[in-house]
């Protein structure tokens, strides 16, 4: 939708900012946190909003075609990654990734097919999402602040592969634990697509590239800037790699740490944040207007009410019971009222004389 | 007596309603399926109004009074008639069908039926008044008898805020006959027709639509003067509920439409940004009130006065896109809140409660009442105005109505509407969702006889949902007609 | 040791009551009942329930053999359902004519309800395949899901599980491996470069075999409860349970192994030779996998690691029948639902007449068998309790106050397990739980 509005938006440069502004600090931030989620489905989720910040920062630089293929090159990979994780999770009954290691000698399988679909989100050459992402990279470097929205995208991408292999390595890599001493391969129904998929994304950059999308030489999608994109998914890698295909001490934060470890996987504690401002603003609204019904208004009520009730009973202490009372005071009623209609001269009431 | 189509709508109840006192007794079921068979009979009837257009009926009764038996089916009056019968129908279908005192319950529900639609005939301000206050007797009996425990209280307060309400409209239509033709002829005629020939001066128009103010503010009701209506409600048996707030309460709205809007145009004008502004309180106050709301009864009277708000902002507005959503917002809101307590009367007969605290997992398809909660979810997304349902149209025509005349009116209704999906979506989640309390959920499933109101006024609200016209297609031209040129913008 | 004061008819209690908070529970078992009251609606419905269990159980045991021993290491076994005749045919060793300890009095082969199901199902005379498909036949996802709690679970006792890492094992895996693979270069190349991942697929058909030996001695077990109570001779909960008892420690020393047989030629992966018994290496695992552990269904418990809603030690899992609730239990896809809706199929006519009378009748079957199920397992928990005590521990008309105590502290310590919340065992007390 973002994408259809676009020419909507090149009207504006306030909203072209904002786009940017936004979609940047998204695509940091969320990859950020998505190296600090203990869950692996939150890690790999927090990984889409990155990838959905730097489309933000495409469509806000202007760059349909460059955004166009970023949400192309995105969805295959990102649903490999997903179907392997799900194998595991299925089988080893956790999500958490301090409860996951030491797999890839019993499910190399869904390793080859979580590594294919990460090199496809990385930007790794020859895989898809290279081409895009040093397209997106050739237009920030073409903006007005080439290198802060340069560095910005270099950074994402960074952050982006180290999120991804320390995944697979906090999965496939170090020893098994308690939860990982049996891992067996799954159903067939559920490896098949898988590897089936594997083949597909496989095959994808040369789809791509026959239907034109991106160039081939030398590999397909190459170009200016090829070289700084490479080299920051290595490092975003390589870093991951090192602290994580293997036990390694750093691999859990140290507790120092593991107070902004546990605030970045809380999302920042957004949540708590909305839940303490909006939603209380709400219920306070709601809770003084029930307090100002039960007590002003239903006090009003009850008040007349009563107030009804005990004149009532004032009056009816006036009856005597008495029915020559009653005939007494209906005959000097009706005199009084003769009295007063024969006196006045307004001609109104006299109408209403049947 | 000439066999106009228009007595017939009056008769059918009036006759039905004394003609049940005579079945005999301990046979419920029996008095049930005859009070709904007179119902439909009546609707039947009103359709057939619908497709021959009968001429308006006048005879006179007592002429020194004013007062004169005319009878007419406009625009306007024409689709209440209709939901009236309709929810009187499925109002007595939703009754148990071992209702207790069966022969009374249900004279006094085609008595208030009798009343209403009454009411929605007369072309005679004094027959008006005479229909509106002939609705307070069966109503409060109806709650006084039937209700929860706190009946006598409940009804107590509905019959005094009804009784100020019906002395606050006599003495408004008296004034207005007498101040506008009292002084030129010696017979005061209370008829539409005289009463619009005779325009009273700015400062008569402003007592006289204070007093019609106040009373079908009370009827509506509108924030402050709602006082009878979450404790009436909480109180009554969910069917009664079901007329009160489907039929009854229109003739609040009818009332300000016709007597404020139609015959009271330039008091109205000045008054309308006190009742813009008494719209979008009503509104906001009901939905905040929805949201703190414990039992699910008072929940949606909280519901329907957020909803009565947007009407009245509309009304207020009165611009013909706004007049003709003050028509659909009736109609869909009665279907709505005729739905909404249809749910909750099969809810509370099988498990015996509607606390919200006390309630969760409904949804289980085995032993919860899966069926009922989907009409229950439907209703309250009806009821938040999601598109596709009867609410979409209504609110939207609201809205885009008032916007021109009333924008900071109009933008806090729409945070209030915003609201709703707040209570709706909170009420649904803990009602339905959650884990079934498997020791006391010993309650039997829903028949198909029980659930046919509910799923009839699901059907409408899906319908008139999709098929926008249904709402507003009977009333378009004369709510034109109504429309004050003096609002339009410039 | 103070002397037994005896008054005539009276007879002290040699210790003092309990204080646990399920005592009453536990001065039942001590007098030899069980952890279900003794009822005659109770026996009824756990016979009833055992019936309708052991007929599907006859398949899964057929099946999980039939899985373990042919179908091996098939990489696309999208048949393995489908059951040959042979193992169909493959005879009980419990029950028919040519058994050495008969349990059942009834035939060797399948349950003629089964195979009348088999060919029919809910819905009619249909091709296999069209059967499988609509899934209109006996859920061996659930037997499938049983044994993957087994596999998975660790720390739960006996010598089967570590034998898996050994390397008289790896080596018979390897052999049946290879020959498995006879002539398939692909699937050698891939077993030459990813070993483990064939190793494992072994380890978990052997607990298939493990399953299905230990499901191939409980079907006979119900099936004779069931006809002893039509006769008669079955009056009370605690004969019920003295039955299993009794069935237990006949069985008890079965040797579990694992055969494979490929292209006629038998690969003993685990030989009988290594001594592996059916009450240390199969029962007690399954009981403490399947009806303590098994695993939080999908759907029913948030698996999200930041809500904390899954234990991180496995011995805490608390999801088996004992705890299960039966409401999100009895939801699509949840395994022990596959096995209700099994047992739907096989149920007594009158378990059928009672479920008509309570709450909603024919509705709600699934509802009230799976609860009556609860109630069964319990049953056989107790008597697996009481087997153990048994083996390990003092006759219950011990007295000798020291031994009474061991007893007693070994029930307490049964019970204690008990005490969370999700347990169900409060709520089978009463009648009224359906």
């Amino acid at each position: 939708m973002l994408l259809r509005l676009e020419p909507l938006i090149e009207l504006s440069p306030l909203v072209q900012a904002v786009l940017v502004a936004v979609g940047g600090t998204t695509a940091v931030v969320a990859s950020l946190i998505a190296l600090a989620q203990v869950d692996v489905k939150r890690a790999l989720s927090f990984l889409v909003s990155s990838w959905l910040g730097l489309l933000f920062v495409a469509v806000g630089l202007g760059g349909t075609a460059v955004a166009d293929h970023l949400l192309l090159v995105y969805p295959l990979p990102m649903a490999l990654i997903l179907m392997a994780i799900g194998t595991i999770v299925i089988s080893n009954v956790t999500q958490d990734l301090t409860q996951l290691g030491g797999l890839w000698s019993r499910r190399p399988l869904m390793g080859l097919a979580f590594l294919t679909g990460a090199a496809g989100l990385m930007g790794l050459p020859p895989f898809a999402s290279f081409a895009a992402l040093r397209e997106l990279l050739a237009l920030t470097a073409a903006s007005g602040h080439p290198w802060l929205l340069g560095g910005l995208v270099l950074l994402t991408n960074c952050l982006i592969s180290a999120g991804l292999i320390r995944v697979f390595g906090q999965i496939w890599g170090g020893r098994p634990t308690p939860f990982t001493q049996r891992s067996a391969e799954v159903l067939w129904l559920m490896v098949l697509p898988t590897t089936v998929l594997m083949g597909m994304e496989l095959h994808l950059p040369q789809l791509l590239v026959r239907n034109g999308v991106f160039s081939l030489t030398p590999l397909p999608g190459w170009g200016p800037l090829a070289w700084p994109l490479l080299v920051s998914t290595l490092v975003g890698g390589g870093f991951s790699a090192a602290f994580y295909l293997r036990p390694h001490g750093l691999a859990r934060l140290p507790q120092a740490l593991s107070g902004l470890q546990e605030w970045l996987a809380h999302d920042m504690q957004t949540e708590r944040f909305y839940h303490r401002t909006v939603v209380a603003l709400v219920l306070a609204l709601a809770r003084f207007g029930a307090w100002s019904d039960s007590r002003l208004v239903d006090g009003f009520s009850g008040g007349t009410g009563a107030a009804a009730m005990a004149g009532a009973r004032r009056l009816s202490l006036t009856t005597s019971g008495r029915s020559q009372a009653y005939a007494l005071s209906l005959v000097l009623g009706v005199l009084l009222m003769a009295a007063w209609l024969l006196a006045s001269p307004a001609p109104l009431p006299l109408s209403l004389l049947p | 007596m000439t066999s106009s189509p228009l007595l017939l709508l009056l008769l059918i109840p009036g006759v039905a309603g004394l003609l049940l006192s005579r079945l005999p007794e301990g046979r419920p079921a029996l008095v049930r399926s005859l009070a709904a068979l007179a119902a439909l009979a009546q609707f039947l009837v009103g359709v057939y109004c619908w497709l021959q257009p009968p001429a308006d009926l006048s005879l006179t009764w007592l002429p020194r009074l004013g007062l004169a038996l005319e009878l007419g089916l406009d625009g306007i009056s024409l689709p209440l008639v209709l939901l009236t019968a309709l929810l009187t129908a499925m109002a007595v279908l939703a009754s148990p069908a071992d209702q207790g005192r069966s022969r009374l319950y249900f004279s006094l529900m085609l008595a208030t039926n009798f009343g209403v639609v009454g009411a929605f005939l007369a072309r005679n301000a004094l027959l008006f008044v005479l229909a509106f206050e002939l609705v307070l007797i069966p109503t409060t009996l109806l709650v006084a008898i039937w209700g929860g425990e706190r009946r006598a209280g409940a009804a107590t307060r509905f019959l005094l805020y009804g009784a100020v309400s019906g002395l606050s409209l006599l003495a408004g239509v008296l004034a207005f006959g007498w101040l506008g033709q009292g002084a030129a002829t010696s017979t005061v005629s209370f008829s539409f027709e005289a009463l619009a020939a005779t325009p009273l001066a700015p400062a008569a128009q402003a007592w006289v639509l204070a007093l019609l103010l106040l009373a079908f503010g009370l009827k509506l009701p509108v924030v402050p003067l709602h006082g009878w209506q979450p404790f009436s409600y909480s109180q009554a048996p969910a069917p009664v509920v079901m007329l009160l707030g489907g039929a009854v309460s229109k003739l609040g709205a009818y009332g300000l439409l016709r007597f404020g809007v139609g015959l009271l145009p330039d008091a109205w004008t000045a008054f309308s940004p006190w009742i813009a502004a008494a719209g979008a309180v009503s509104a906001v106050y009901g939905a905040l009130n929805a949201v703190a709301a414990t039992d699910m009864r008072r929940l949606m009277a909280y519901s329907s006065l957020g909803h009565m708000g947007l009407l009245v902002l509309a009304l207020a507005a009165a611009t013909p896109l706004s007049l003709q959503g003050v028509m659909a917002q009736v109609i869909a809101h009665g279907l709505i809140v005729a739905l909404l307590f249809a749910c909750v009367e099969l809810i509370q007969r099988k498990t015996g409660t509607t606390v919200i605290a006390e309630l969760s997992g409904l949804l289980n398809p085995i032993r919860g009442l899966p069926f009922t909660m989907g009409l229950l979810l439907l209703a309250l997304m009806a009821a938040a105005g999601i598109p596709g349902l009867a609410g979409f149209p209504a609110e939207l025509l609201v809205f885009e109505g008032s916007w021109t005349v009333f924008p900071r009116a109009t933008l806090v209704c729409l945070v209030a509407s915003g609201f709703t999906a707040v209570y709706a979506v909170r009420l649904f989640n803990r009602v339905g969702f959650g884990r079934l309390d498997n020791s006391r959920a010993d309650w039997q499933g829903t028949s198909l006889g029980e659930r046919l109101p509910a799923v009839v006024l699901t059907l409408l609200v899906l319908l008139t949902g999709l098929w926008p016209l249904g709402l507003t297609g009977w009333s378009e031209t004369a709510t034109a007609a109504l429309a004050l040129p003096t609002q339009l913008p410039v | 040791m103070t002397p037994i004061v005896s008054t005539p008819g009276v007879r002290t209690p040699l210790i003092p009551p309990s204080t646990h908070p399920y005592a009453e529970v536990i001065h039942r078992l001590e007098a030899g009942g069980s952890m279900l009251p003794d009822t005659p609606e109770n026996l009824q419905q756990i016979i009833g329930i055992y019936k309708a269990y052991a007929v599907p159980m006859d398949f899964y045991w057929r099946d999980l053999l039939y899985i373990a021993e042919r179908v091996f290491l098939n990489p696309l076994p999208a048949f393995k359902y489908f059951i040959s005749k042979e193992y169909l045919d493959l005879p009980n060793s419990y029950a028919g004519d040519q058994s050495k300890l008969r349990i059942w009095r009834g035939g060797e082969k399948a349950h003629p309800e089964l195979l009348e199901f088999m060919e029919r199902g809910e819905t009619r005379r249909m091709p296999k395949l069209l059967h499988h498909l609509w899934h209109d036949r006996v859920n061996m996802e659930f037997a499938e899901a049983c044994m993957q709690a087994m596999f998975w679970h660790q720390g739960m006792g006996g010598r089967f599980n570590d034998f898996l890492e050994s390397d008289v094992y790896k080596a018979n895996a390897d052999r049946a491996i290879k020959a498995y693979f006879k002539g398939n270069l692909v699937m050698l190349g891939l077993y030459k470069l990813f070993p483990d991942m064939f190793m494992e697929q072994v380890k978990q058909l052997s607990f298939y075999a493990n399953l299905g030996l230990f499901w191939e001695v409980m079907a006979p077990v119900f099936f004779e409860m069931s006809d002893l109570y039509d006769e008669g001779k079955l009056t009370s909960v605690p004969e019920a349970m003295d039955f299993l008892v009794n069935g237990i420690f006949a069985v008890a020393g079965r040797p579990i192994y694992h055969h494979v047989f490929i292209r006629g030629e038998c690969f003993e992966i685990i030989p009988k030779s290594e001594g592996f018994t059916w009450l240390y290496e199969a029962a007690l695992p399954y009981v403490e996998a399947v009806f303590y552990r098994t695993s939080p269904f999908r759907g029913t418990k948030s698996y999200n690691a930041q809500a904390y809603q899954v234990p991180a030690d496995q011995a805490d899992f608390h999801y088996g029948i004992l705890y299960a609730d039966v409401f999100p239990v009895g939801s699509a896809g949840i395994p022990p639902t596959l096995l209700m809706q099994d047992m739907l199929h096989f149920l007594p006519p009158y378990l059928q007449e009672l479920y008509k009378q309570h709450r909603r009748g024919e509705e709600d079957q699934l509802i009230q068998l799976g609860i009556t199920f609860q109630r069964s397992m319990y049953n056989v928990t107790s008597a697996v309790i009481q087997a153990l005590r048994c083996a390990l521990l003092y006759p219950l008309d011990e007295t000798d106050p020291e031994h009474l105590a061991a007893n007693r502290r070994f029930f307490e310590a049964q019970m204690d397990r008990f005490l969370r919340p999700e347990a169900r065992l409060p709520d089978i007390q009463t009648q009224d739980y359906r």
